[in-house]
């Protein structure tokens, strides 16, 4: 009972700080933001 | 083919000086293959002897009785861990002032010798210096403002046409925490300005957030930002043999005509010379790139004197008059009018106070308890003077490291501060700030003064000392000084390149750059890096890196935990 509190208190944490992530957007990719700038 | 072989530069602010610059070291151009044609050279960044700016072009109709002293229309606060596009432009040029020193160098050297730490950044009468480090949130500040800081970049949007009193409309309060007093004073933020550019600032800044109390990280540069950056930046490109020409007032594109009306292509130029008065006409060919700044938030700026108030000058600008233009041919080049129509929510009124002697800096030094060098110490009123009811900043200043110039005497200082409403009233001198002359503007700054002073005595005591070693104190009226905050949707400001452009780029502070803050020169440095990449064919992958502070954890978890001190 003990380790499934713990593995969905777990799962809570991950979930919650990958949504904090998302939110700040870490996951977004600015590698390409330029692109419409290069000289053709 | 969008890569070209000369560029025509309109306007010879910050922004185009920095694509010229890396034109010619990352385009290895020749400098003449560069043209510039503007007004004056020293864009916003100016400084200078008040002899020399009393007969610019802005100020032709109403020359100044009393040219001695100095005048600096407005001053800037740089910092190294967000300006990394403009150290990266300083690295690139000799100090105009410092031998063996790069431009960079020279302002890293004097700022290491030389650190902020504002200890007076508040001041209340009554009260004297107040502890802004408490910067007076409650949970529904707290809230709002992390929801601007959570709002990721792909959402910036939702944020089109909100002012920052829209966006805290329900919570009136965070306009009377030291946080907003700090805040709106620090960068110059209105309570109409753009919400959208406060989420950008708080996301750019938030490294500040944590010590925005004593400016820590602030760094200045040595003498005023005329000499110690316009100035290496106009000395290397003139050893360049760059065509700086002056006294030119750029007034209408010809545009290629097209089948669909949408190819943006200039293929000529319209100028007047300003000295002269005389229409003149450039042709553009097909191998020149125009790069245009097309807004100057100095542009009508207006001086007085010591004994005359600034006229308001009610041109629309230079630059901005020029992009209108475009504007009314393309319909993707954003709307002007949302910057340079609303003065009641870009205006302000600045002054510089040059005295043969050291008796009003001691006592600043004194009421403030800090070393002249860089601080910014705000005056709050002790009553209510907004119109939602509120205590308010009335003034504040910068008392700068001495000299300020490299031609002040020995003895003589140089004080600047600036009024972010000028409509309002003084408390010491009854009338609008707008309408002060030079001396009834040092009387006010006095009157702060005295509300403050901790004693014993008062500052009052020496009033007529101090008036009597006033060389002159110039007022300037700035119709535009934070039109670059005003209240906009994303669309409204053009992008560097616009899409269907084959020739024509916008640099300076109403282009719109991904993440990029305005009022910084580093978004306006990078705006032409971006316009000198794009012509002279040098990958993007090349721009300065940008750190994102805003998506450090560790930076959150700091400005968070400010939050509720």
């Amino acid at each position: 009972m003990k380790h499934k509190e713990l593995l969905i208190f777990g799962l809570g944490l991950t979930v919650a700080s990958l949504y904090f992530l998302k939110s700040i957007g870490w996951f977004e990719d600015d590698s390409h933001l330029y692109d419409e700038y290069e000289a053709k | 083919m969008m890569t070209k072989n000369k560029a025509i530069m309109i306007g010879a602010g910050l922004a185009n000086m920095a694509a010229a610059v890396y034109l010619i070291q990352e385009g290895h151009w020749n400098g003449n293959q560069i043209t510039f044609y503007s007004l004056d050279d020293h864009g916003s960044n100016d400084g200078s002897a008040a002899n020399d700016a009393a007969d610019e072009y802005w100020n032709k109709n109403h020359p100044l009785e009393n040219t001695k002293g100095f005048v600096a229309r407005g001053g800037r606060m740089l910092n190294y861990r967000t300006y990394v596009d403009l150290m990266d432009l300083l690295s690139r040029v000799p100090s105009a002032t410092e031998p063996g020193m790069t431009a960079a160098e020279d302002t890293r050297d004097f700022d290491a010798h030389h650190r902020t730490f504002d200890k007076a950044r508040l001041m209340e009468g009554g009260k004297g210096i107040l502890n802004a480090g408490k910067l007076g949130l409650n949970n529904k500040d707290r809230l709002k403002l992390t929801e601007l800081i959570l709002m990721p970049d792909s959402k910036e949007e939702k944020l089109d046409n909100v002012t920052i009193a829209d966006y805290f409309q329900d919570d009136p309060h965070m306009f009377e925490t030291h946080f907003w007093y700090m805040w709106e004073t620090t960068f110059a933020f209105r309570t109409q300005s753009s919400a959208q550019e406060l989420r950008r600032y708080m996301h750019m800044m938030i490294y500040e957030f944590t010590q925005i109390e004593h400016l820590v990280g602030v760094n200045r540069t040595r003498y005023n930002q005329f000499e110690s950056m316009m100035l290496p930046l106009i000395n290397y490109l003139k050893d360049q043999s760059v065509n700086i020409i002056l006294n030119r007032r750029v007034t209408d594109f010809d545009f290629k005509d097209t089948p669909m009306q949408d190819e943006i292509t200039v293929t000529g130029l319209t100028m007047t010379n300003t000295e002269t008065n005389e229409e003149e006409h450039v042709d553009v060919d097909d191998d020149t790139a125009v790069i245009f700044t097309n807004g100057s938030i100095t542009d009508s700026a207006t001086l007085g004197d010591y004994n005359t108030p600034a006229a308001e000058n009610m041109d629309y600008g230079a630059a901005a008059s020029l992009w209108k233009k475009a504007t009314a041919r393309f319909y993707n080049l954003g709307n002007p009018d949302k910057f340079f129509n609303d003065r009641n929510a870009s205006e302000w009124s600045s002054f510089t106070l040059t005295t043969s002697n050291h008796v009003l800096l001691n006592e600043i030094t004194r009421i403030t308890t800090q070393v002249p060098g860089n601080a910014l110490n705000s005056f709050l009123s002790t009553s209510p003077i907004t119109s939602l009811g509120h205590k308010d900043v009335n003034m504040s200043i910068v008392v700068h490291h001495q000299p300020h110039f490299t031609t002040q005497k020995p003895n003589e200082s140089v004080i600047w501060g600036y009024f972010l409403y000028p409509r309002r009233r003084g408390e010491f001198v009854q009338k609008e700030y707008i309408k002060m002359t030079g001396k009834e503007m040092a009387e006010e700054l006095i009157g702060q003064l005295s509300k403050v002073d901790p004693g014993p005595g008062n500052i009052m005591d020496k009033k007529q000392e101090i008036l009597d070693s006033i060389i002159n104190c110039i007022p300037v009226y700035m119709p535009y000084a934070s039109a670059l905050f005003n209240n906009r949707a994303k669309s409204d400001r053009p992008k560097v390149i616009p899409q269907h452009s084959t020739n024509l780029a916008f640099t300076g502070e109403f282009v719109e750059q991904p993440y990029q803050m305005v009022f910084t020169e580093q978004s306006a440095v990078r705006s032409g890096e971006i316009a000198a990449y794009h012509f002279a064919g040098v990958p993007m992958a090349k721009l300065v890196k940008n750190k994102r502070y805003d998506r450090d954890p560790k930076t959150l978890a700091k400005a968070t935990k400010k939050m509720f001190e």
